[in-house]
């Protein structure tokens, strides 16, 4: 299965795809009004599950740029998510102004960041590079820590909701006077769809060509002409730029930010476990993967920390069972479906009777 | 100057000596093969031309341009590509999990930023390489054979000027050798594409294509010339064919 089929029937296909995503988008855009609408108040609470899935997906699909398709696997991408998170929360908290400029200026903070982080790691190749994220992700989480009188420290920074609020109020024609977090999912919607977007559009670019090309074989893609470094930093900047976007959403939705949330080590394992679980190095496996587990992430709760343990056993059966994660498997089902349908009525007459 | 000049390159891997100080030379629009047994410093010197490798000491030159030399920042691997060298590998590293089309298509984006334009140029190098019938395969679905003339068109996609073409025959049976052979020449008849052959020992590949041949020996230059004056050189004889070939 290639990554792109090209001609009249792959275009075709592409095209019902378009239309496809479309509907999916804009049902998905009407679903809170449905939800206010039956659910009443109530709706909240089912608003905030789908929230943290539309950015699980955004996340995944943002770790998937730099991890999937250029195969340089940051086990430190929570340094993003909290980079923007901080970025906005102390535009907020410090200087009262819109949360819309949180969101500009957490994706602008954490590419610089990955630019500076990039330009040093990426002289190292394979697990040192691995090994170099993690020790980034920690010392962002430690300043974090003892930069008490800014960061606030290990209690963070909060700030009534409504100072983080996108819209001064929310618009009362529509839901009457609940205040809820109707736009808030819109935003999220708006950022994922764009993250997916952007990766859709990578993986049908000539960068998507040159970062498969550095997954397979760094040596081979350099022989062609391909200037690694500079392709895998574009990735990484792109990439962080998206989970900071995602971590000031975040910190807006949330009114509060803390290491203990927006940089805690398994933030960046669970957003590995997204891309993994639902399929590496695809558009849709992401997307698939950050909301199936984040369901997942749901329904264990009750059982505390010992979710790590559910998504650790998810992990080892994926890789061993289903090494294209969740999408792959799925679309390898399909083809053994489909050959298996055509071998029987290709059978002749007798075979099939006997 | 030559087309390519290689002068006083020197390759140590801490204490190992694997490059000797070797001189060469390659005129534009010749096939030279280099030849040498197992671990001769073909591939060593292979990757310091294409920057691979850091060399210790010596000069490279192509087309005019230093690649690496004294008192001069060595080029990097994709800048040397980009000056029109192009390299296959020994051990083939096609991308496995890239179908054919898209393996060669990452060689035409060398010179296109459309997508469009790549896939054409693509598919007109595949079928001149005479894979098209597997355009849709995965690399890894591919022959030995296939993968070999795969590595040959994606670099042949950058549109190169130099071809360094390392064991592209090891491990074909006759017929494909003699595809693998034409193929060469087609290159530079039709592209005008230099051709540099790293051969262990497909010897007929040796003598019936390549204009001049190098010899080397446990990193070092021991002879030089044509095909004839090769086969007849008594000092290759000894070190590297063993007996005379008739």
């Amino acid at each position: 299965m290639a990554y792109m089929e090209f001609g009249p029937a792959a275009r075709a296909r592409r095209r019902r795809g378009y239309v496809l995503s479309a509907i999916i988008v804009f049902a998905l855009a009407v679903l809170p009004i449905v939800l206010v609408e039956v659910q009443g108040r109530r709706a909240n609470s089912t608003l905030a599950l789908l929230i943290s899935m539309i950015t699980a997906a955004g996340l995944g699909t943002a770790w998937n740029i730099l991890g999937g398709y250029a195969g340089q696997l940051s086990l430190g991408h929570v340094a993003f998510y909290g980079l923007g998170a901080y970025a906005s929360g102390l535009l907020i908290e410090k200087l009262g102004v819109t949360s819309w400029l949180g969101l500009l200026v957490g994706p602008l903070i954490g590419g610089l960041v990955a630019l500076g982080i990039g330009w040093i790691t990426f002289r190292l190749r394979g697990p040192y590079f691995t090994l170099s994220t993690i020790a980034i992700a920690e010392i962002i989480f430690l300043l974090s820590k003892t930069l008490e009188p800014i960061t606030g420290g290990s209690s963070g920074l909060s700030w009534d909701l409504n100072q983080s609020r996108f819209w001064p109020r929310d618009p009362q024609w529509l839901f009457g006077p609940t205040p809820g977090r109707v736009p808030y999912y819109w935003i999220a919607l708006a950022i994922t769809v764009i993250a997916v977007i952007i990766s859709w559009k990578i993986a049908h670019n000539k960068l998507g060509f040159y970062l498969r090309a550095i997954r397979e074989d760094q040596d081979t893609a350099a022989t062609i002409g391909i200037n690694n470094t500079r392709m895998k930093l574009t990735a990484l900047v792109i990439s962080a730029m998206l989970v900071a976007l995602i971590g000031a959403f975040r910190a807006n939705f949330e009114g509060a930010i803390a290491p203990d949330t927006v940089l805690v080590r398994s933030k960046s394992l669970e957003i590995v476990l997204f891309a993994i679980i639902g399929g590496m190095g695809t558009v849709w496996g992401p997307v698939i993967g950050g909301v199936l587990l984040t369901l997942v992430g749901e329904a264990l709760r009750g059982i505390g920390e010992a979710n790590q343990l559910v998504y650790g056993v998810l992990l080892v059966l994926v890789i061993f069972f289903l090494p294209g994660g969740l999408l792959g498997g799925a679309k390898t089902l399909l083809a053994r479906l489909t050959t298996r349908r055509a071998n029987q009525t290709n059978q002749p007459a007798a075979l099939r009777e006997a | 100057m030559a087309f390519l000049e290689v002068k006083g390159l020197v390759k140590k891997f801490g204490g190992l000596t694997a490059i000797g100080g070797v001189d060469l030379s390659v005129e534009e629009h010749e096939i030279v093969s280099v030849i040498g047994p197992n671990g001769a410093g073909k591939t060593t010197i292979f990757n310091c031309i294409c920057g691979l490798f850091p060399i210790t000491e010596g000069t490279i030159i192509f087309n005019g341009t230093v690649l690496t030399g004294p008192n001069k920042r060595p080029l990097k691997t994709h800048e040397i590509a980009k000056l029109g060298v192009g390299r296959t590998f020994q051990i083939v590293k096609p991308l496995k999990e890239l179908s054919v089309l898209e393996n060669v298509m990452v060689g035409t984006f060398a010179n296109t930023d459309s997508m469009r334009d790549a896939r054409h140029e693509a598919e007109r190098i595949i079928k001149w390489i005479g894979l098209g019938p597997w355009k849709d395969k995965l690399a890894r679905e591919l022959t030995l054979s296939g993968r070999k003339r795969l590595e040959v068109a994606r670099s042949l996609a950058t549109k190169p000027r130099m071809i360094l073409l390392d064991e592209v025959m090891a491990g074909l049976n006759p017929t494909e050798v003699e595809e693998m052979m034409d193929l060469i020449r087609r290159m530079r008849d039709e592209f005008g594409i230099t051709a540099v052959c790293g051969v262990e020992h497909v010897m007929r590949v040796v003598m019936n294509l390549s204009t001049r041949i190098i010899v080397l020996n446990y990193g070092k230059k021991i002879a030089e010339g044509t095909p004839k004056e090769i086969i007849d050189n008594p000092i290759v004889i000894s070190a590297y064919l063993g007996e005379p070939m008739n």
